[in-house]
């Protein structure tokens, strides 16, 4: 197989018909449309472990027209289409697993309006997070919503997952932020939802459904976002712990004292003993969780914000803390929280990195459920995460190349999942369904929420050409019979699906 | 041919196994993405770092052919570092690039043909300079050089041939290596015995920072060696793919210096000098692994060994120059030099004004501007834009092949400002301070 490279590559690689590809490429552009097979192999994954598969081909088209015209090119033929942000996504959801035709806003990454006036910001899905943060800010502006993989991702990928991020607690997730959308429906329609206006209650709710609707209902081609005045300044407080419970509980006096903060973070003990062991920041081994604390806004409210955090903190069960002087101290104590995906991964070759969320209230007792499980599943667990808004991460700390550890991760995962759903919470707080989820999702909603969804689905993509296969567990064959991959691509594959 | 033989032959016996290893590492979440300036101009998965160890990892598998595409691919990253500089599971990205390339270059004829060219011009400084002559003699006095310019002949050549042009250097007339002694003596009182290496670069192209890192030396009481017979530091075969020819590079180097008996080796390269530090880590066997050690430890760039000795403050001229500073890829991230040579501006009385981004690939990558001139020149317009608006007079990089892509690029902008080696700058302060005296 490996002799023979340049010789298959010339005896040509067939997926889609030539046909269909000559009238693409005539849409988009010879060199916007993606078929060799090395292109093949580099779009069929996300961040998402053991997950993957071969589109047929990659289309980046660049304007709502081209994305219009595709689509009904794609309807015609029952090709299904796999929209796609920067592939960072924690949940499958641009993965096509079973082939068809990955559609990417590579070239759709304009911001065409900052207004300081209704403060909005008009963007392409192509826009990626951390650059519109970049550019508000210098108007002083601000938008708080901030995945941990702001640096890549786009906001298109950041509305179809209905991103979160640490931030999240005081501010809202993404959908919070969304006023309006253009979107293209499977048939090449194109739908205006919303806009500047702050206040609409027209009809139904077009605009706010779409929004983590992971790519099964339209194709996002324009987006309005909500900006707010940036903060004038931050205090940053943390603390050692020798009991979870006692870190749960002074998340929950921080709150009770009403004083919402922009970020209440919980790192527990194997996090701790990764982070210190990558870092060397100065952590103590010793303690059973880490809450790290920030409060924004004007100077005279964190002032008093911060002296309320003071007292809790100094009447808390914490057995130390510290205060940042200044923003530098704040950075240097955040470096905890930052580094800890960086030293969670290096623990193990695989990171399964789970999102469940509950009530506030439950955060303690999941952030001990999750212990415990993770010593009767015999599998390491790090968590950390958004304590104030019961969103956590647990990480599972494995190697996919051992199947009997993966059966116990397994294990593990399905426990924890339903520990979330036994105290009120959901199995995806930020990351979706997409396939790695997507047999969990008759656990936490009934057949009829299942069935109303489906038939919201069946509205919007009546032929399911829009991301056939993720949400849902696939009721039917798909029509759609992939050349991609059941060709040569596919070999000993690990782990196709996450389930 | 299977892989594992293959792997065997460019890496040695556990090579393949040990890249499998570190491939495994990747968790596919992009982050490389943010900082890679080839995905930030093509914004496709196949030009990025996480689609060129995807395709690596598809291909150690054997679920992939070595395909000619895939050989190309890896031959479009810049060696920048800047995605395993993020990389949370701390994958040696930029590393298992150029393995991918050794792969390629066992079964690639036309790659394998080029590494043995440069094979036989490398083993010796001297070869690589009669290496050079013809290309000097045949552009620049040949007359094609004005036939390029004043016929405009590279609009009508194919493949972007024309604009290589622009990127070729003016060579200087004479070798540098033949201005400097084997022993420089120590002004002054005689505190360390120094190693020089003096790069291929600096020695066909910026003669002036080869004799300003000797002067400079020698003014702070260092004695310096500078073996003329050093090989070259194996960069430009790494690059290729051509593992053997760096082991090789490597032993020869090592003994050389150890023959010399130095307190350290100064590089005034930054490729050299990363190249040098990471021989021990170049894969396969060698029987003088323990001398290469040794002498990879003693391997420092020439700012960073200034400010370990204390460096001699020259006399402030009045009014200092508007200085900006280029970290070059492999002196930045690849040995972690980044204060050092702001310290050395500062200390010759430079204004120094940051510009944005100043980490940056510039795009030179070796001869990857010649190589790649579309990817390459785009790489540069980033560049040049954030230099420009510092407004400096002077950029200061510490990289003989930065130095060739910022002066290319500052030529196709019109632009009045110099490009120069920090060590230039302090040896020219010495120098004004002596005349002064």
């Amino acid at each position: 197989m490996f002799r023979g490279g340049s010789k298959t590559l010339r005896g040509g690689f067939e997926t889609l018909k030539g046909s269909l590809k000559r009238e693409m490429r005539a849409i988009v552009g010879e060199r916007n449309l993606l078929d060799s097979r090395e292109d093949l192999l580099v779009y069929g994954y996300d961040a998402t472990p053991r997950v993957g598969g071969v589109p047929d081909a990659i289309v980046l088209p660049r304007c709502r027209e081209e994305v219009a015209a595709v689509l009904r090119l794609a309807s015609q033929e029952g090709l299904p289409v796999i929209p796609r942000g920067a592939g960072s996504g924690l949940s499958g959801g641009s993965v096509p697993d079973k082939g068809g035709l990955v559609m990417t806003w590579a070239r759709m990454a304009r911001i065409l309006e900052l207004d300081t006036v209704n403060l909005t910001a008009i963007i392409e899905p192509g826009v990626v997070t951390a650059d519109l943060h970049k550019e508000v800010e210098k108007l002083g502006l601000y938008y708080p919503p901030d995945p941990g993989s702001m640096s890549v991702s786009t906001l298109g990928g950041n509305v179809g997952e209905n991103a979160g991020g640490p931030h999240c607690l005081k501010y809202g997730v993404t959908r919070d932020y969304v006023l309006g959308l253009e979107a293209v429906l499977p048939d090449g329609e194109i739908l205006e939802l919303g806009g500047k206006v702050m206040k609409n209650v027209a009809g139904y709710d077009l605009c706010r459904l779409l929004v983590g609707s992971e790519g099964t209902l339209a194709v996002v081609t324009k987006v309005w976002l909500r900006l707010i005045p940036k903060p004038e300044t931050k205090r940053t407080m943390l603390l050692h712990f020798r009991d979870v419970v006692e870190a749960a509980e002074t998340g929950r006096a921080i709150l009770e004292a009403r004083t919402i903060p922009s970020a209440l973070e919980i790192l527990d003990k194997t996090t701790i003993r990764c982070v210190e062991q990558y870092a060397r920041i100065g952590l103590d081994t010793g303690a059973e969780a880490i809450l790290l604390v920030e409060v924004d806004g004007a100077r005279e409210g964190v002032q008093r914000e911060a002296s309320i955090l003071e007292q809790v903190g100094r009447t808390s069960g914490a057995y130390d803390f510290r205060v940042a002087r200044d923003e530098k101290e704040a950075e240097e104590l955040f470096a905890a929280r930052r580094s800890a995906l960086a030293a969670l991964s290096r623990a193990r070759p695989t990171t399964i990195l789970e999102d469940v969320t509950v009530p506030r209230s439950e955060a303690g007792n999941l952030v001990k459920a999750i212990q415990e499980i993770s010593k009767s599943c015999g599998v390491r667990i790090g968590t950390f995460g958004h304590l104030g808004d019961g969103n956590l991460h647990p990480t599972l700390l494995v190697d996919e190349r051992n199947e009997e550890e993966m059966s116990r991760a397994q294990a593990a995962r399905e426990q924890i999942f339903a520990a979330a759903l036994g105290m009120g919470g959901t199995i995806s707080g930020e990351h979706g369904i997409g396939l790695a989820k997507r047999a969990y999702l008759g656990k936490q909603f009934s057949p009829q929420v299942l069935q109303t969804m489906r038939r919201v689905k069946a509205a919007f993509d009546p032929n399911s050409i829009l991301n056939p296969t993720k949400i849902f567990e696939p009721s039917g064959d798909l029509k759609w019979e992939s050349r991609a991959s059941s060709g040569p691509l596919v070999g000993p594959h690990k782990g196709k699906s996450a389930e | 041919m299977t892989i594992e033989q293959i792997g065997k032959r460019a890496f040695g016996s556990d090579g393949l196994e040990r890249i499998r290893e570190e491939l495994i590492g990747c968790m596919r979440c992009g982050f490389c993405l943010s900082v890679c300036p080839i995905y930030s101009e093509t914004g496709t998965e196949t030009n990025s770092p996480r689609g060129w160890l995807a395709l690596t990892k598809a291909v150690v598998e054997e679920r992939h052919p070595a395909t000619r595409n895939f050989a190309h691919l890896v031959t479009n990253c810049l060696s920048c570092k800047a995605c395993t500089s993020v990389c949370p599971p701390g994958v040696p990205i930029d590393d298992l690039i150029l393995a991918a390339r050794a792969l390629t270059a066992q079964s690639r004829r036309g790659l394998a043909v080029k590494a043995a060219l440069l094979r036989l011009a490398m083993g010796h400084p001297a070869r690589m300079d009669r290496a050079l002559m013809p290309v000097r003699l045949l552009y620049q006095r040949s007359g094609l050089q004005s036939l390029f310019r004043r016929w405009g002949l590279g609009k009508v050549l194919p493949f972007g041939a024309g604009r290589l042009d622009q990127f070729i250097p003016a060579f200087a007339r004479r070798s540098g290596r033949k201005g400097i002694p084997y022993l420089t003596p120590a002004q002054g009182e005689r505190k360390h015995r120094v190693g020089y290496f003096q790069s291929c670069m600096d020695a066909a192209v910026f003669p002036e920072s080869a004799r300003a890192t000797v002067a400079v030396l020698a003014a702070n009481g260092c004695e310096v060696v500078t073996p003329p017979a050093t090989a070259c530091c194996g960069m430009p075969s790494r690059a290729l793919g051509d593992l053997r020819t760096v082991r090789e590079c490597a032993s020869w180097n090592a003994a050389l210096f150890e023959k010399a008996v130095v307190d350290a080796v100064i590089v005034d390269c930054a490729t050299c000098g990363s190249m040098l530090r990471e021989y021990p880590g170049v894969m396969g066997t060698e029987p003088s692994q323990a001398q290469i050690e040794a002498f990879s430890r003693r391997v420092v760039d020439v700012s960073a060994f200034l400010s370990q000795i204390g460096c001699r403050e020259p006399e402030r001229p009045k009014d200092g120059i508007r200085v900006t500073y280029h970290d070059p890829c492999h002196l930045g991230r690849g040995q972690g030099v980044t204060e050092e040579p702001r310290r050395m501006l500062e200390l010759v009385g430079a204004e120094l004004v940051e510009m944005a981004e100043s980490d940056l690939c510039c795009g030179g990558a070796g001869s990857y501007n010649v190589t790649h001139p579309e990817l390459s020149l785009a790489v540069l317009e980033r560049k040049m834009a954030n230099i420009k608006s510092t407004g400096a007079s002077v950029v200061a990089t510490g990289c003989p092949a930065c130095q060739i892509q910022l002066q290319a690029g500052v030529k196709r902008h019109g632009l009045s400002v110099g490009v120069v080696h920090p060590v230039v700058l302090l040896a020219q302060a010495y120098a004004l301070e002596r005349q002064r005296s």
